[in-house]
């Protein structure tokens, strides 16, 4: 891989972390975690800019190193943000993959399939209860994916020629 | 290109699938051990669940035929409507009892024997509050209450009403000592076709506390034995807390739909109600809980509840405070060293002895 | 790359409307399984500790309780009441009352919450965790509160019977 790729994925990383970090300490639904989830806005750009083996390292990357800095550490809430992001990951990656949709509608399923992982990690691990919020996450998530797929997209179409190896 | 597209494509479809299995076993939580249930639809005519925590099926078996068998024995039914493949099909029981009233005397099972002797004193006791022998009058007033079984509306013609009635005045008193028991060949024989035996107000708590002997007797110490919702024998939650018992507000008088709820453990609990059984005729409820005196339900209660240590000496009890006026009622109690829970018709009063600790009385809707 | 845009403009329909309908699915039927209590259940690791009735504010405790006379104060990992440090609670064991307010030990430290008779609702007022999400609920008498780093839950349900006689 070359220089500029391996520097400009590593930039990806932090910044996917620094918004991930920033973003938890704003609350959107009282009660949950919900995040609008701005950090996907990179993995979306990585997947569609390189491609889906560079996307699940950027992403992977971000959730492991987000949470080591992150206040509570590698806790309990700790393996919810890992499903959840693992959850939307893999559905970027793997509609990326197939490569029959868009972006934004890849986006919207990827942020659906976070609150899916963060639902059903919690449910087994810690505690069913939270699955009274998951309607109102899941609504939620949709607005949120279509936004974070917008502005990827937005991000891509202004940037195209930049990423050598994939136009987009 | 492709080949390592599918490649990755395959790994990550093996990935979410290890994921999910694991997750999916991980969350399999296990079950309490040896927690065994049952439900018995046509035993003691209603149905009867049971519950216990450290058992086997084998003890869920000898519950069953301990109910299957006093079911048989206490019945007024020809046995030959019951269920020819059940084992105690052919005993002699309450009916051939009953059947041969003046005739002659009838050789029944210990069991049966010790039931019909344990009741009569409990008569005694009662001071014949509770009678086995009013099965004539009980019948009288089966007839119409089945009638409405079906039906939402309990409301009898004048007809239907004045046809009980006349039928209950050719009834005269009950004399019980024309029942005769002999304890040698284990026989019973009724002298007087007046009196007609029912053992229906004592049969589920007696068969109860059998049960209750067998699981002691096993070391059987958290259980949950609910027979028709109206007899329920109580030992150890496993969860280490009381049983908490919602005991039915009828009348909607209170709020929640409970007169209160109970918190019990080691104890039977025993309900007589005016509003599961009945027919109504200008603006009166006639129940099927009659006082042996003059074979006419009496409007004192809406529940009467007992809580003690013995099943059967509580459904007996029930019976006949239900007839008692309140006074009688808690001055019989207390000889008896009963806790009691009596729902009055009079300002739909709750009168108790039990601390708060073991009943909380709900509050009145306001409305 | 480029893709003919009309046949994936189609397909994103698609997945988009599945989505929705499945989203959207499950929202309106959760609107129907409301669940309004009117006892609180205070647990830890979804096992009930003591239990609140919204009406009347009394309690039903199924761990050691301790009755205090002054409120209990969180500072940092430690409980104080009456400026002495108090080490009776174990994680997830006993429950500390005064009046209407009630301390639990979650998994990272103490947790605080109170009833309000006048609002007939519970709330959690401080807790150790890094975010605080769930002092930050504010009061709640239907939707569940959850501290999930603490592993405390309040949930919210019917008065609960074993058997109805």
């Amino acid at each position: 891989m070359s220089v500029k790729k391996l520097v400009t994925l590593s930039i990806m990383v932090a910044i996917a972390v620094v918004v991930n970090i920033v973003e938890s300490f704003i609350p959107i639904v009282p009660g949950t975690a919900f995040k609008i989830g701005f950090a996907n806005i990179i993995t979306l750009i990585v997947a569609y800019a390189y491609g889906p083996k560079e996307a699940i390292t950027v992403g992977l990357l971000r959730i492991f190193i987000g949470g080591l800095l992150s206040p509570s550490g590698f806790g309990p809430t700790f393996m919810l943000s890992f499903t959840g992001g693992l959850f939307s990951i893999i559905a970027v990656v793997v509609l990326r993959i197939i490569n029959k949709n868009g972006l934004i509608a890849v986006s919207m399923v990827s942020s659906v399939m976070h609150v899916v992982g963060q639902i059903l990690a919690a449910s087994f691990l810690l505690t069913d209860v939270v699955a009274y919020y998951a309607p109102i996450m899941l609504v939620l998530s949709v607005p949120a994916g279509i936004l974070t797929g917008f502005l990827a997209d937005r991000f891509l179409k202004v940037t195209e020629g930049w990423f050598q190896e994939k136009k987009y | 290109m492709k080949i390592q597209q599918q490649k990755l494509t395959k790994k990550i479809i093996i990935f979410i699938i290890t994921i999910t299995l694991s997750v999916g076993l991980f969350g399999c939580k296990d079950d309490k051990k040896g927690e065994v249930s049952a439900i018995f639809d046509d035993l003691m005519g209603t149905s009867i669940s049971v519950r216990l925590y450290d058992a086997t099926q084998e003890d869920i078996d000898e519950i069953e035929r301990i109910y299957a068998l006093y079911s048989q024995l206490t019945t007024n039914f020809d046995r030959n409507l019951f269920d020819s493949n059940s084992e105690y099909y052919d005993l002699e029981n309450i009916y051939t009892i009953n059947l041969n009233r003046g005739i002659k005397p009838v050789t029944v099972r210990k069991e049966l024997f010790d039931l019909i002797q344990y009741a009569l004193n409990l008569v005694e006791q009662t001071n014949r509050y509770f009678n086995i022998g009013i099965g004539k009058a009980i019948d009288i007033w089966k007839e119409v209450i089945e009638s409405r079984d079906l039906y939402l509306d309990k409301e009898i013609t004048e007809a239907e009403y004045n046809n009980v009635i006349n039928n209950l005045a050719t009834l005269g008193q009950v004399d019980l000592s024309k029942v005769i028991l002999d304890e040698n060949n284990l026989t019973v024989y009724i002298e007087d076709s007046n009196v007609k035996l029912d053992l229906g107000a004592i049969a589920k708590g007696y068969a109860t506390q059998l049960v209750v002997d067998y699981l002691e007797s096993q070391n059987i110490t958290d259980y949950m034995i609910n027979a028709g919702n109206s007899n329920v024998a109580l030992g150890e939650h496993p969860e280490n807390r009381p049983y908490r018992i919602g005991l039915t507000d009828a009348l909607g008088y209170y709020k929640n739909g409970f007169i209160g709820i109970a918190s019990l453990n080691n104890r039977h609990i025993v309900t007589s109600g005016n509003y599961e059984q009945f027919v109504t005729y200008d603006g009166v409820i006639y129940h099927h809980i009659i006082s042996p005196d003059d074979y006419l339900p009496k409007a004192y209660y809406t529940s009467v509840i007992l809580i003690g240590d013995n099943a059967g000496l509580l459904d007996a009890f029930s019976t006949a405070v239900y007839s008692m006026p309140v006074e009688l009622a808690i001055d019989f109690l207390e000889t008896n060293e009963l806790d009691y829970i009596l729902y009055l018709q009079e300002n739909n009063q709750i009168l108790t002895n039990l601390p708060e600790t073991e009943f909380e009385i709900s509050e009145v809707k306001v409305n | 790359m480029k893709i003919n845009n009309k046949p994936q403009f189609y397909r994103d329909l698609i997945l988009i409307s599945v989505v929705l309908i499945v989203v959207f699915g499950i929202y309106f039927f959760s609107l129907f399984n409301q669940t309004k209590g009117e006892m609180a259940h205070i647990q830890y690791d979804n096992k009930i500790l003591f239990s609140i009735n919204l009406e009347n504010g009394s309690r039903e405790s199924r761990t050691s309780t301790y009755i205090v006379t002054s409120m209990p104060v969180i500072e940092g990992d430690k409980l104080l009441i009456n400026n002495v440090i108090d080490n009776r609670l174990d994680t997830g064991d006993g429950v500390i009352v005064f009046e209407n307010s009630y301390v639990i030990k979650g998994r990272l430290g103490y947790v605080l919450l109170e009833y309000s008779p006048e609002k007939k609702m519970i709330q959690v007022v401080e807790e150790t965790s890094p975010y605080n999400i769930c002092s930050n609920q504010g009061f709640s008498n239907s939707a569940p509160i959850v501290c999930l780093p603490n592993y405390v839950t309040i949930v919210f349900g019917d008065i609960d019977v074993d058997v109805i006689m």
